[in-house]
């Protein structure tokens, strides 16, 4: 098993970093509270741009296989 | 927003209890507080989030990759034990009274939710599956001088083996996905954008501060428990997954 983080470096746990850009995108793109109506932001039409992550995002994985 | 070029908005990374954080220690990010719950912000130029330059910014992995972390690190720094509501990455205000007014008008919601993840953290689990090794697990170990019959019933039996391993993975998995609910106060099963195959579940669970070091020794005894499974731990993470709610804007 591994425990990932960095700053977890503390603790007593196979420690091994893991956590991946793949990861951190499922989290900050997916999660947290959504705010209707006010966001200045292109980024806030979500189905356009999920698209180009969607793209993006086969590019870094890509990448992180041939890392 | 229509201020033109030079136009700089709020962004807004998360919102945690009024005075649960120094303003001093934020810079260059600063509070926008509101009754007892408090944004914390950054100015930004809106232009780089705007249009063409959104477009050209997406398509460079360098600069979207800067910006999550970005948001990540940020909402990280202000974990230490106080409660952090996530907001979802690229959340921009045009003006602080747009801020001030969606935080005036979800102030109950944003205070459930604070409730709801204080003294608490999230942690991320993934349940992996080798293939071989299960099915090596799951067919008997040869005997000692093996015999052309000995031989024949082996092969059958990883045959069997390899037929069955798919439905002893999800078996395992969900066996795993309970027992660490268990262990927490709540879970959850997270859909990856780019699913890893050798992956068979990808989770998240509600952890209390008290019961975390019960929690990760319980995911290591899973991790050993099963011939062919392993599991990657990830956290403390904020508490991203227990959060998806979706508020109104201000009244414009």
């Amino acid at each position: 098993m591994s425990v990932d983080r960095d700053h977890e470096v503390g603790r007593e746990v196979d420690l091994q970093r893991q956590v991946t850009l793949l990861d951190l995108l499922d989290r900050v793109l997916e999660k947290g509270v959504v705010v209707r109506g006010q966001l200045v932001l292109a980024i806030a039409e979500v189905d356009l741009v999920k698209l180009d992550l969607t793209v993006l995002l086969g590019a870094v994985e890509t990448w992180e296989k041939s890392a | 927003m229509t201020e033109g070029e030079g136009a700089t908005g709020l962004y807004t990374f998360a919102v945690l209890d009024g005075g649960s954080v120094d303003d001093a220690e934020l810079a260059p990010r600063r509070l926008v507080a509101v009754g007892p719950i408090a944004a914390v912000v950054e100015n930004v130029a809106v232009e780089e989030f705007e249009g063409e330059n959104l477009e050209r910014n997406l398509a460079d992995r360098d600069w979207l990759e800067r910006m999550v972390r970005h948001h990540e690190a940020v909402i990280e720094s202000l974990l230490g034990g106080r409660a952090v509501v996530p907001m979802r990455f690229g959340s921009i205000f045009s003006t602080e009274a747009g801020l001030r007014s969606m935080l005036e008008e979800n102030a109950t919601a944003f205070i459930g939710m604070l409730d709801r993840v204080r003294g608490r953290t999230e942690w991320g689990v993934r349940v992996n599956a080798d293939r071989e090794a299960m099915v090596r697990g799951l067919a008997p170990a040869p005997t000692a001088a093996g015999s052309g019959g000995d031989y024949l019933r082996r092969r059958k039996a990883e045959m069997k083996a390899d037929e069955e391993v798919g439905a002893e993975a999800a078996r395992i998995a969900r066996e795993v996905h309970e027992a660490l609910v268990e262990r927490a106060e709540d879970g959850v099963v997270l859909q990856p954008r780019v699913p890893d195959p050798q992956t068979l579940i990808t989770s998240a669970y509600l952890v209390p501060f008290s019961d975390q070091d019960a929690f990760l020794a319980s995911a290591k005894e899973l991790d050993a428990k099963y011939e062919g499974i392993s599991l990657d731990v990830t956290g403390p993470w904020p508490p991203y997954s227990f959060i998806s709610a979706d508020v109104g804007g201000p009244r414009s």
